[in-house]
């Protein structure tokens, strides 16, 4: 892990900093007000930047796991099947400015989930051509619990650059990884010392509600409970939790064909379907939503612990504020502990 | 009311005349959210209030509830359109069910046990006239486009779509157990969310609530990228009721227009 390097960047410096990175020719990507929700878009603007909110509606994992996308495209000839691959070189170069540190570090999880055994090229190009200048909070709801998941308001995991507002006067700027640090060498008049700006006094407050090992540990005695059935009654089996969820990752994998030609593609998928699983033969191992939602919860403070070394939520808050039915992720959390 | 209403359900569970009384409780910040009833002592979480918006209507036709067998449920107005509209299409069996719901005294509950009270209650309480909402502006906007625009402002609204379903599973009409845009031999809609794939998805879904959907707005209210999709299903609805002639009641205890057929049918190209 390189050491991070911290700077200091006044509000003015800021926006000519977005604009440096417009002009190198990079897409942005940035919280924009569209449809009385905050949600990542293009922007070409810094005055379109929203910068007062507790999280967007969705998390920006679909700029580098699209809710579809093209594997590979073939043509049946004469001489066999011709397959086209799917050329990574003409993914962009991007940035995504003003993530929250939750999607950030969401990214680093997703790397490991896409190089767990095999590694997925089209995902590691579109993250390596990917800068994210992460904003740490200074506010936070009650649907948020960064800290019981090994996060927390200003952490810096994920980001390239991590900047977090210091009172009216300015920014701290953590440059995190290399690529970060490349951000500054090419702006570096944008940049002061940051003159000892100590971080901790501009974050929200979000309590700590139980430690990730704590949760796993009670999970792993629950597995038979009837609690899931308790929970997840009110539960209609949709995918919007899943598919906001910056982690959630589950995909499927489709062809479309037409006569003698067609494209694989991978479409985002979800534990909420009642599909899900489901075998060739009809029978699914998980049956009901009951084990949907076991799963669901299970694969991310279980399973994921225990295979990537990652725990599969960054305590974001969103699947909570988007259910329908208002399945608030952190009270069920909350109530299988006291079970 | 509350008071009455907890009266009433808890009446219900100790008789044992049902198993279950669904409704609502408190949820996160100022909301409420549906909520299952089995004993007693659960009835002191009930609340209900204006702000209890969810359809409960969605649940009677889920199997796992239907398992209760006898059951209670808690009716807003759109409830309970919604109940008529289930029972007309078969898919409520009435002497299992207790619907609960505010009469028009101030602290009254009725309890409405049967198809024809259900029927005659609702029939009762639909307003004449009603205030013009947001999504009546969005639909004049709408109506004022052209052809060309409309088509276009779908699109691209259906272009957000990440088919997560919600409005699928949020609607208390959309109870089949097999959808459609699941079928993969063969593979009517696409599975991936491009606009080709969306669109289809949408026309198909309006296309089947045609003279089923009782605008209730559960649809949209679930969406979480707040595409309108109550605009839609709204205009389709008017666009039947005016066709075919309809009054609301009428609209309600009718059958599918899609599904139904008249040997004596002015149109010559269904005969
Ligand atoms: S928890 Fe909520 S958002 Fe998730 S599948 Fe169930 S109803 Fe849909
Ligand atoms: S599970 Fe919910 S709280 Fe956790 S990262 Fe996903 S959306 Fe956020
Ligand atoms: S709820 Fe919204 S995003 Fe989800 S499938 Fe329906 S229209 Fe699309």
């Amino acid at each position: 892990m390189p050491t991070v390097e911290t700077y200091k960047i006044s509000p003015v410096s800021l926006e000519k900093l977005f604009y440096q990175l417009l002009k190198e020719d990079r897409k942005i990507y940035a919280p924009v007000r569209r449809n009385d929700q905050v949600v990542f878009d293009l922007v070409t603007r810094y005055e379109e930047i929203c910068t007062d909110f507790i999280q967007t509606a969705a998390s920006p994992k679909n700029l580098i796991f699209p809710r579809y996308e093209n594997l590979f495209s073939y043509k049946k000839g004469k001489d066999g099947v011709e397959i086209q691959q799917f050329n990574p070189d003409s993914i962009p170069e991007i940035v995504i400015w003003g993530l929250r540190p939750c999607d950030a570090a969401g990214f680093k999880v997703l790397k490991s989930l896409f190089n767990w055994d095999y590694k997925d090229e089209i995902f590691n190009t579109r993250l390596n051509k990917t800068t994210i200048i992460g904003f740490s909070c200074n506010q936070c709801d009650e649907y948020c619990f960064c800290t019981s998941v090994g996060g927390n308001p200003g952490n810096t995991t994920g980001s390239d650059l991590l900047i977090t507002k210091a009172g009216e006067a300015g920014y701290l700027v953590e440059a995190v990884t290399e690529k970060g640090k490349g951000v500054i060498e090419r702006s570096d008049s944008l940049f002061e010392s940051s003159d000892n700006i100590r971080k901790e006094e501009f974050l929200a407050d979000v309590p700590v509600m139980f430690t990730p090992d704590l949760l796993k540990e009670k999970l792993e005695k629950v597995f038979e409970s009837e609690i899931w059935q308790q929970q997840s009654i009110r539960c209609l089996g949709c995918g919007a939790c899943t598919y906001i969820c910056p982690i959630c990752a589950c995909f499927d994998i489709q062809d479309e064909a037409h006569g003698k030609k067609g494209t694989r593609i991978r479409c985002w998928d979800s534990c909420g379907f009642s599909l899900f699983t489901q075998h060739a033969s009809g029978h699914n191992p998980r049956m009901n939503q009951a084990q949907r939602w076991r799963q669901r919860v299970m694969h991310k403070y279980v399973y994921m612990p225990e295979r990537i070394h990652e725990i599969g939520c960054t305590g974001c808050g969103r699947c909570s504020r988007a259910c329908p039915v208002d399945m608030n992720i952190l009270d069920h959390l909350k109530s299988i502990l006291k079970s | 009311m509350i008071k009455a209403m907890k009266n009433k359900s808890l009446e219900l569970l100790t008789s044992q005349e049902v198993r279950v009384v669904i409704g609502y409780e408190k949820g996160t910040k100022c909301s409420t959210r549906p909520s299952f009833f089995f004993l007693p002592e659960d009835i002191e979480r009930m609340v209900f209030d204006e702000e209890c918006k969810n359809n409960l209507a969605v649940y009677l036709t889920k199997e796992n509830i239907k398992n209760y067998g006898r059951l209670a449920i808690i009716a807003n107005d759109k409830t309970l359109q919604s109940i008529v509209k289930l029972i007309s299409e078969n898919q409520i069996r009435e002497d299992n069910l207790f619907v609960l719901t505010p009469g028009s005294e101030d602290g009254q509950v009725i309890v409405l046990n049967s198809i024809e009270e259900i029927k005659s209650f609702v029939n009762k309480s639909i307003p004449s006239q009603k205030e013009p909402d947001s999504v009546d502006e969005l639909v004049a906007r709408i109506r004022k486009m052209s052809r060309e625009e409309r088509w276009k402002y779908w699109q691209d609204e259906f272009a957000r779509c990440i088919r997560c379903y919600a409005c699928r599973a949020a609607c208390p009409l959309c109870y089949c157990t097999r959808c459609t845009v699941e079928s993969s031999q063969p593979q009517w809609v696409p599975v991936a969310s491009h606009v080709l794939g969306n669109m289809e998805w949408h026309i198909i879904r309006a296309m089947h609530m045609s003279g089923r959907c009782t605008d209730c707005g559960a649809c949209a209210e679930a969406c979480p990228v707040n595409i309108n999709l109550q605009a839609l299903t709204r205009v389709v609805r008017e666009s039947i009721q005016d066709e075919f002639n309809l009054t609301t009641e009428e609209y309600l205890e009718g059958n599918n227009v899609l599904s139904s057929f008249k040997p004596n049918d002015n149109e010559t190209f269904i005969r």
